[in-house]
């Protein structure tokens, strides 16, 4: 927090009309293992502060992983040259001011004294569990620890912190000729209590499903997505729309459908930024706005967007907690939390009592979908038949080519188990009348 | 630099490791998000720091943090290779190379960082305008660039020591059309690792307004495409996303042990008119003369006349497999591990004409470019084509919108009949737990039905 309230002041001797600077220090330790065997232990400190200032109603910023005085005062002059630079900004308003933080308890005291030798031992367990028949492409055990501190020159102050842990593998079960598609398993965690055997457990039972092989046949079909699945699909595609920039900017086609019916009545969709066992949840986003539970979609009625401070001002709404700085694109944009779609009333059982169908584990592609038509043409992978109501086999090389707003009037079943994968926090879904191409 | 690296080296030795790699970056880079003539971001950063790499009891231990505290970082990576070396079992041994002291430099003609951000942003303004004044159904403009300069610095314990300058200029745009309430979207990607600013001499404002309007038009005007298996004429663009998807990938050594292609190697994988090449080709986007390891970049033949041939390594994969060393361990920056990845991939050109390619399709589809694309280890692979047209009776006829193929690389490249004679490239990032520039290409191909599959709706 002192480096960011020295580098505020700074910025405002300086003659920024506006001042913020965010520190962000992560610290990931991670054990991977390779082949089959353990083969790298890493430890990545990455420390540094972001400044940005407004001059002129024009704004730049400077981004440097030094923290002395010195490397602030040039960091300060440099953001300052870069809005010099830049071009006047008619609808700048300004930066956030303070706000109500929800605390989000995502801080596991554990994770601070681990020692790389604990991460190791689930990352053995899991590749000495695994049947002969199946290879491990990657396996890891990983446990971030994130701090920052956000202060600007209208008043805010705060900082936060939350500990990560992912572990999990990316396995193929050896066929006679080749191997299965990858399956991919992982456990998303705040607190650390992974469960090795639990992922071996998954992982072998999804691909010896998977080598009772079936044929994918092309038409309109009831397909299940996974939760992994129905999480990468929305990322690339209805999560684009709901930015509220993109609604602003007419690059969404829900702009303007707030009250209206954009999906069926058993969907219920949150942009939750403060939900526990969120992989992104956190108090305040990348500019100091207070996280939040935000409701986009309920029981079919599109409620509203998520919004970063700049447009949510512009289009003169509340900013729902959403800025995002892209560290690797050195980018600050809206980006979604952690999406949460509510479970249903659907047993695993019930689900699965489909005809003729398929079950969709994961998707290859989704990120060439056309966000602003929301069409999609993807590869499913793995992905496996049903008939009957069971699982007859896996199929190779099928493909599912729909759109997502469509597809969001074509649900028919929502799971009522919950999983947590990556960004977001969904139970199984099941549509009906998908486009399938088979080969 | 290289005093207090020397330290870490030390550092490394005293503490037991078989190889200590100490790789040291100061770069500064600049981007500008620009959307519908506004600059919403103008950020630079300052990026430094190094990536302490040890070989401990055979096995990796790395600690990446500010070069400051480079001999703590060391023993931090030795301490951690010892703790996972517990229950490896068979040791990671290294190629053995021949080291090397070099330094490199970029012959830009205008270095991007001595390029003002006025004309940077004055560049875009004029590229925004070109871009909305195509098309009045043009709705709004997206443009991302970015630049870098700076020096990269590595040092082993071997005697490998060398210093080179890197940089790149890049730029993205995503434009949105919009006709009849329906939305549509196309991207431009272009950029280069070895020119300066100089770059957008040839890449003009108007060259890429053209392309990426013309895209978003055809997106706006095209047909849903029919779904099946047609035959087909790929365009460079999209050939070179198939030789990165369908056996680039998993040529890279670390994939291709646990892969459909395991075990290939000598074997026939694609007719023999197939050749395929990654190398770091001078002007594209990922070259440079050593990799992150200190291997100088060198061609690799993945396929030669149908023939799996070649390999791409780094120093323990080369090794591991037997296959040469070939400069492909490259990482993201010093926050990363070298990783095995393509540098510029590309189909070797043929001896079809392209009007011997379309000739006697009675009806398939022409995909000229594309928008992603992905892997499996099973050789499915995906490519994601925003710009197509139908094929009738040996013709290019109308637009098509959001398409998308796929396939199964262990029997489509078997089924490509035809390959042209004028090799074409693209650029773009390729994430594989992190990014590199990459380009890829090849000149005009035609695959026969049954090789590739249409996610169509039609």
């Amino acid at each position: 927090m002192d480096v960011c309230s020295h580098a505020v002041r700074v910025g405002e001797k300086s003659g920024a009309d506006e001042v913020e600077a965010v520190w962000v220090k992560d610290v990931t330790t991670t054990v991977e293992a390779e082949l089959g065997q353990i083969s790298k232990a890493s430890k990545v400190w990455r420390e540094g502060l972001r400044i940005r200032v407004i001059r002129d109603e024009a704004l730049g910023s400077f981004f440097t992983y030094q923290m002395d005085k010195n490397a602030v005062k040039t960091a300060v002059e440099k953001a300052l040259a870069a809005a010099k630079a830049s071009k006047k900004d008619e609808h700048w308003d300004s930066l956030p001011h303070p706000g109500k933080y929800s605390p989000v308890d995502v801080w596991d005291s554990t994770m601070e004294e681990m020692d790389p030798r604990e991460l190791t031992e689930p990352v053995c367990e899991m590749i000495q569990s695994l049947p002969d028949d199946i290879a491990v492409h990657a396996a890891l055990n990983r446990i971030t620890l994130l701090q920052r501190a956000c202060v600007n020159s209208n008043g805010i102050e705060h900082e936060d912190k939350g500990t990560r842990g992912r572990c999990g593998m990316r396995a193929v079960g050896k066929l006679e000729s080749g191997v299965t598609p990858v399956f991919n398993e992982h456990q998303f965690l705040r607190t650390y209590n992974p469960d090795p055997q639990k992922i071996v457990e998954s992982i072998t039972t999804k691909v010896n499903l998977f080598r009772h092989s079936d044929t994918a046949s092309s038409g309109k079909f009831q397909v299940i997505l996974s939760p992994r699945t129905l999480e990468i699909l929305l990322y690339f595609t209805l999560f684009k729309a709901v930015s509220g920039e993109n609604t602003a900017r007419g690059k969404s086609l829900l702009a303007g459908k707030e009250g209206e019916k954009v999906a069926c009545s058993q969907f219920t969709l949150h942009d939750n930024g403060i939900v526990k066992e969120g992989f992104e949840s956190r108090e305040m986003d990348d500019e100091g706005v207070p996280c939040q539970d935000t409701p986009l979609i309920k029981n079919g009625v599109l409620q509203g967007f998520i919004w970063n401070d700049y447009w949510a001002k512009r289009m003169g709404v509340a900013s729902t907690g959403n800025a995002y700085y892209d560290d690797q694109n050195n980018e600050m944009s809206i980006q979604q939390t952690t999406m949460v779609v509510n479970p249903g009333d659907y047993t695993k059982e019930e689900l699965f009592n489909v005809k003729d169908g398929y079950y969709i584990l994961g998707l290859q592609g989704a990120h060439g979908s056309n966000p602003e038509s929301g069409d999609f043409s993807v590869v499913c992978a793995p992905a496996y038949r049903i008939r009957n109501g069971e699982i007859s086999g896996g199929c190779v090389g099928m493909m599912l080519s729909d759109n997502i707003f469509s597809l969001l009037q074509k649900i028919d079943a929502v799971g009522r188990e919950p999983e947590v994968v990556d960004v977001a926090v969904l139970p199984h879904v099941r549509f009906r009348d998908v486009n399938v191409a088979a080969r | 630099m290289f005093e207090t690296l020397e330290k870490g080296i030390k550092a490394g030795e005293q503490k037991g490791a078989e190889y200590v790699e100490l790789r040291a970056e100061d770069v500064v880079l600049t981007f500008v998000g620009y959307s519908d003539g506004r600059v919403d971001n103008l950020n630079v950063k300052a990026r430094s720091g190094v990536a302490c790499r040890v070989l401990y009891d055979g096995t990796w231990g790395l600690a990446c943090g500010m070069v400051t505290d480079t001999e703590t970082l060391v023993k931090e990576a030795c301490s951690l290779a010892q703790a996972a070396s517990v229950t490896r079992k068979e040791k990671i041994k290294l190629q053995e190379i021949k080291t090397c002291e070099d330094k490199t430099t970029q012959q830009y003609r205008m270095p991007p960082h001595e390029v003002s951000f006025e004309e940077k942003i004055s560049r875009l303004d004029t590229l925004c305008d070109l871009i909305k004044n195509h098309d009045k159904r043009i709705k709004a403009v997206s443009i991302k660039y970015a630049d870098s300069h700076g020096f990269k610095y590595l040092l082993t314990n071997e005697g490998t020591k060398i210093t080179q300058e890197m940089g790149h200029v890049f730029n993205y745009c995503w434009v949105t059309g919009k006709e009849n309430g329906g939305l549509t979207a196309a991207r431009d990607i272009i950029g280069s690792t070895e020119e300066g600013f100089e770059y957008f001499e040839r890449e003009t404002e108007q060259k890429i307004a053209e392309r990426v309007a013309h895209r978003v038009v055809l997106q706006l005007e095209g047909n849903p495409p029919k779904k099946g298996s047609f035959p087909c004429v790929l365009g460079p663009r999209v050939v070179g996303t198939l030789a990165h998807e369908a056996l680039g990938h998993l040529a890279e050594a670390d994939l291709t042990l646990n892969s459909s292609f395991n075990g290939k190697l000598g074997e026939k994988v694609a007719s023999d008119m197939v050749n395929m090449v990654d190398a770091p080709i001078k002007g594209t986007f990922g070259a440079s003369k050593y990799d992150d390891e200190g291997v100088l970049m060198q061609r690799v033949d993945i396929i030669k006349e149908g023939v799996f041939s070649g390999l791409l390594t780094n120093r323990e994969y080369a090794h591991k497999t037997g296959m040469p060393l070939c400069g492909s361990a490259r990482a993201e920056s010093f926050l990363y591990p070298p990783l095995i990845r393509m540098r510029n991939t590309f189909f070797d050109k043929g001896d079809h004409s392209n009007e011997e390619l379309f000739e006697g399709i009675n009806f398939g589809y022409y995909c000229k470019d594309y928008r992603g694309g992905q892997a499996d280890l099973n050789s499915s692979f995906q490519i994601g084509v925003q710009e197509a047209f139908e094929i009738h009776k040996g013709e290019i006829g109308s637009p098509i919108k959001d398409l998308s193929i796929s396939g199964i690389a262990t029997e489509a490249l078997f089924l490509i009949e035809g390959v042209g004679k004028e090799l074409g490239f693209e650029e773009g990032y390729c994430g594989k737990g992190q990014r590199a520039a990459t380009s890829s290409g090849g000149p005009h191909v035609r695959v026969e039905k049954g090789a590739i599959l249409f996610g169509g709706r039609g």
